[in-house]
């Protein structure tokens, strides 16, 4: 518990400093939103009179002072270019970026585990050449051109999936997936291809290296049975890391695919809050990500002591 | 983001014209006689729409089309810049052109039921104008010192000063869209930003800000037997590509805002597509600021003028879609006059020889990142320069860096387009006049000109007067023109209604068959 209690507070501390560098680097910008949302149209009168409605005149203590003690109290502000709130932004835009990093990280572990034990089943065999050949493929071709691809052979040709947009949950589970297959896949494709070379790579050395192998092959233990109850295990502590590492990434990767695919996500909603210099948008947005990579790496390291008992002795020692 | 999408995009035009030439016909164009019914699905290329209130929407300039279908408009774009009757029937100057008095249609309702009159259109301008609301239309209202009604039908607005465009600010921008006041009170902005209620040929089934806004048919729309359509829906696309494919694998039936110019190759070689490209109202053009140096100097604008070939950049560029134009103006505006006496057209020996008595030439080129061409175009300016020994340095930033560094006077030289204005009193004192937010140029003559083409009323006298502006700036040459920046519609074939002649489309004239 003060383990957990002393990651909490590094993450408050990550947190607010992520929120800090990124409002002031947004301050340190030329130009504001006023300045943008007036575009052609603005006359200095109209500018001034935006500055001081969306509160850009203020100085910048002020201004994060404020914000900060809106995000203490629960409220996110509202969007410097709409007036919507960032709450009901992140409401509507946060299921789909969800949804699609969700999927992703299930399609990819569904794929690079099998795989994987396919592979270190028989090093050097055939199903180990192809997981080679098709990790390098996927950590070879860009995204967008992988995205792409997809659309025509699964919309164009064979009208399996539509090819962009999205529908809600609340439409139906295999209406919402069939947008969302598309999207996930192409997301999943490069991290699989890094999950298959590094789960293969640790099952290898743990099948041909670690003592309890040859013991659990001394007692009759069939090889199949060795590299799943026992091998497998042991090699899930780095892919749990790099998971929960990448899951930066993964949010990274979607604001392409969302663009791509036209799916109304936090990546898309990111990129036009940049785009339009909205903070207090980009604020909540990123504030959201970084506790969201926050308590993965967390519960990455909690996941740690689940699987492997002697980190949890060694805790208690 | 943008320019890893920009470096895919040569492999993708590959993959992409494989596709589409290979794609059997979409459909047989049925016959042209209008059927209702239907639904249009429209695909909308970096289209964002962040609310719907035109008034605290942050795009209402590129959400125009969304709004045309809410709320129609009280007047729509004409062909050559003409302003036509929608929502009122007319318009008439009163007090020795100090009043614009403004008839409306009888016997229309807002979707909520509530009627659409004077005094509802007295409420709209009013908030539209209250200062602290920031009005992008804020410029071009600046004349309308008060509002007031005569009768049910009858709105007037009252200037300070004479100023003729006054119709022409209402298309395609506020106070053209009149939305129920009743409806905004009691919903609140907050909410009636997300299901707005307007007189338009459209009503919101449902809205996804900036990706997915379904309408339906307004069964109570005033022009009897419009819409033809029972259904409108608008979905942004990201890119291009993306909204090609979409179209392709039949999510959609029309595309705007398409922005690379192989996109219109493709699609016009795509058979079942039309590709509409109505005369345009923007202009593109290198701007000049002649507050420093090197532009403070006459020659040194007259040789970067004489260097450059607007014909080569247009066939080279934009396959030759664009026309060229030597001054502030395009087919779709009024006054159009593309050919400017005294402008200094492309003469590569006229500009060396100028660069040479310059003792050279070096110049920087600001441009924006937003779309892939300016870059690219930049490029080309600086290629056709070069071979009158003019160096130039690009810098491609972002709008917003452009806008500031604009407004700082800290530029020599900048690629972009403006306009989108019918009437040219609209935008060029934008660019163009003293005191303009944007401008390189300070001549008393030409504000005084700028200001009279404002003033009067009369078409005949004014465009004398604009063409009088253009040949001044043609002859001081204050800027580099261009091209005819035209906006494409591409659509299936089963596609009818869209304009030619104009550069908005107006979705209740549209039928699918």
């Amino acid at each position: 518990l003060r383990y957990v209690a002393k990651r909490l507070l590094q993450a408050v501390a990550v947190v607010f400093g992520v929120s800090l560098m990124t409002f002031s680097l947004l301050y340190a910008l030329p130009g504001n939103a006023a300045m943008l949302i007036l575009g052609q149209d603005a006359t200095p009168a109209s500018l001034r009179a935006l500055e001081v409605r969306l509160g850009l005149n203020q100085p910048f203590l002020e201004r994060y002072g404020h914000w900060l003690g809106g995000i203490l109290s629960g409220n996110m502000g509202d969007s410097l270019t709409n007036g919507q709130s960032v709450v009901s932004i992140i409401e509507q835009r946060f299921p789909v970026t969800g949804e699609l990093v969700l999927l992703a990280f299930i399609f990819s572990i569904c794929f690079s585990i099998p795989v994987a034990l396919l592979a270190a089943r028989r090093p050097r065999r055939i199903a180990d050449r192809l997981s080679t050949i098709i990790s390098m493929m996927g950590l070879s071709i860009p995204p967008f051109l992988l995205a792409l691809v997809f659309i025509i052979v699964f919309a164009v040709k064979i009208h399996l999936f539509p090819a962009t947009g999205y529908q809600p949950l609340s439409t139906g589970l295999w209406h919402n997936l069939k947008y969302m297959v598309l999207p996930s896949l192409t997301l999943a494709c490069g991290l699989s291809s890094v999950y298959v070379r590094l789960l293969r790579a640790d099952l290898s050395d743990q099948m041909f290296g670690e003592d309890y192998i040859i013991f659990a092959r001394s007692k009759g233990v069939r090889g199949w049975q060795i590299l799943v109850r026992h091998a497998l295990r042991n090699s899930l502590l780095p892919l749990i890391t790099v998971v929960a590492l990448n899951l930066g990434v993964l949010i990274g990767g979607s604001v392409l695919i969302e663009s791509v695919f036209a799916l109304p996500g936090m990546g898309q909603e990111l990129v036009t809050a940049v785009e339009s210099r909205d903070v207090t948008v980009i604020q909540g947005i990123v504030v959201l990500l970084a506790v969201a990579v926050t308590t993965a790496n967390l519960l990455a390291d909690l996941l740690y002591g689940f699987l492997d008992p002697r980190i949890r002795v060694q805790g208690r020692s | 983001m943008n320019t890893y999408v920009k470096r895919s995009s040569l492999l993708v035009a590959m993959l992409m014209t494989a596709v589409l030439a290979g794609v059997t016909n979409a459909g047989a164009v049925a016959n042209t006689s209008p059927k209702s019914g239907g639904t249009l699905t429209v695909l909308v290329v970096a289209g964002t729409w962040p609310g719907l209130d035109p008034l605290t929407d942050s795009t209402p300039t590129a959400d125009a089309t969304e709004f045309n279908a809410i709320y129609g408009q009280l007047f729509e774009q004409g062909p050559n810049g003409t302003v036509l009757p929608d929502l009122a029937t007319g318009y008439q100057w009163i007090d020795s052109h100090m009043a614009l008095k403004i008839t409306l249609r009888h016997g229309v309702s807002f979707t909520d039921g509530t009627p659409f009159n004077a005094s509802a259109v007295e409420y709209n301008i009013n908030r539209d104008l209250t200062p602290s609301y920031a009005c992008h239309c804020a410029a071009n209202f600046a004349a309308v010192s008060s509002v007031t009604t005569s009768g049910n039908y009858t709105v007037i607005l009252h200037l300070s000063r004479l100023f003729s465009p006054l119709p022409s600010a209402f298309i395609n921008a506020i106070p053209g869209y009149i939305y129920s006041p009743t409806a905004l009170q009691s919903e609140g902005e907050q909410q009636f930003s997300e299901k707005p209620v307007g007189a338009g040929p459209f009503e919101v089934q449902a809205d996804v800000a900036n990706s997915t806004l379904t309408l339906v048919k307004n069964p109570g729309y005033w022009e009897k037997g419009h819409p033809y359509l029972a259904g409108l829906t608008f979905q942004s696309e990201g890119e291009d590509s993306s909204a090609l494919l979409s179209m392709q694998s039949g999510e959609g039936q029309a595309i705007t805002g398409l922005a690379q110019i192989t996109s219109i190759t493709q699609s016009k070689a795509t058979p079942g597509w039309q590709v509409i490209a109505p005369p345009s109202q923007t202009w593109e053009f290198v701007a000049l600021n002649q507050s420093a140096a090197p532009f403070n100097n006459i020659l040194a604008r007259e040789a970067i003028t004489y260097a450059t070939n607007p014909k080569q950049i247009t066939d080279v560029l934009y396959h030759g879609y664009y026309p060229i134009t030597e001054g502030p103006s395009s087919a779709g505006q009024l006054f159009y006059q593309w050919k400017v006496p005294g402008y200094d057209a492309f003469n590569l020996a006229k500009a060396k020889t100028l660069v040479t008595q310059l003792g050279g030439l070096t110049v920087n080129l600001q441009t924006t990142s937003n779309t892939v061409y300016w870059s690219t175009e930049a490029e080309a300016l600086a290629s056709q320069w070069a071979l009158a020994g003019i160096k130039t340095t690009i810098q491609v930033t972002s709008l917003l860096q452009l806008e500031v560094s604009l407004k700082d006077g800290n530029w020599q030289a900048a690629d972009s387009n403006w306009g989108n204005y019918a009437d040219p009193a609209l935008a060029l004192p934008n660019y163009f006049s003293s005191t303009g937010p944007f401008t390189g140029t300070h001549d008393g003559s030409l504000d005084g000109l700028m200001n009279k083409g404002a003033e009067l009323v009369s078409p005949t006298l004014r465009f004398k007067v604009y063409q009088q502006i253009y040949q001044r700036m043609a002859t001081q040459a204050d800027a580099v023109f261009l091209y005819q920046k035209k906006l494409f519609t591409v659509a299936l074939k089963t596609v009818h209604g869209l304009p030619t002649n104009q550069p908005n489309n107006y979705w209740e004239n549209v039928w699918l068959g």
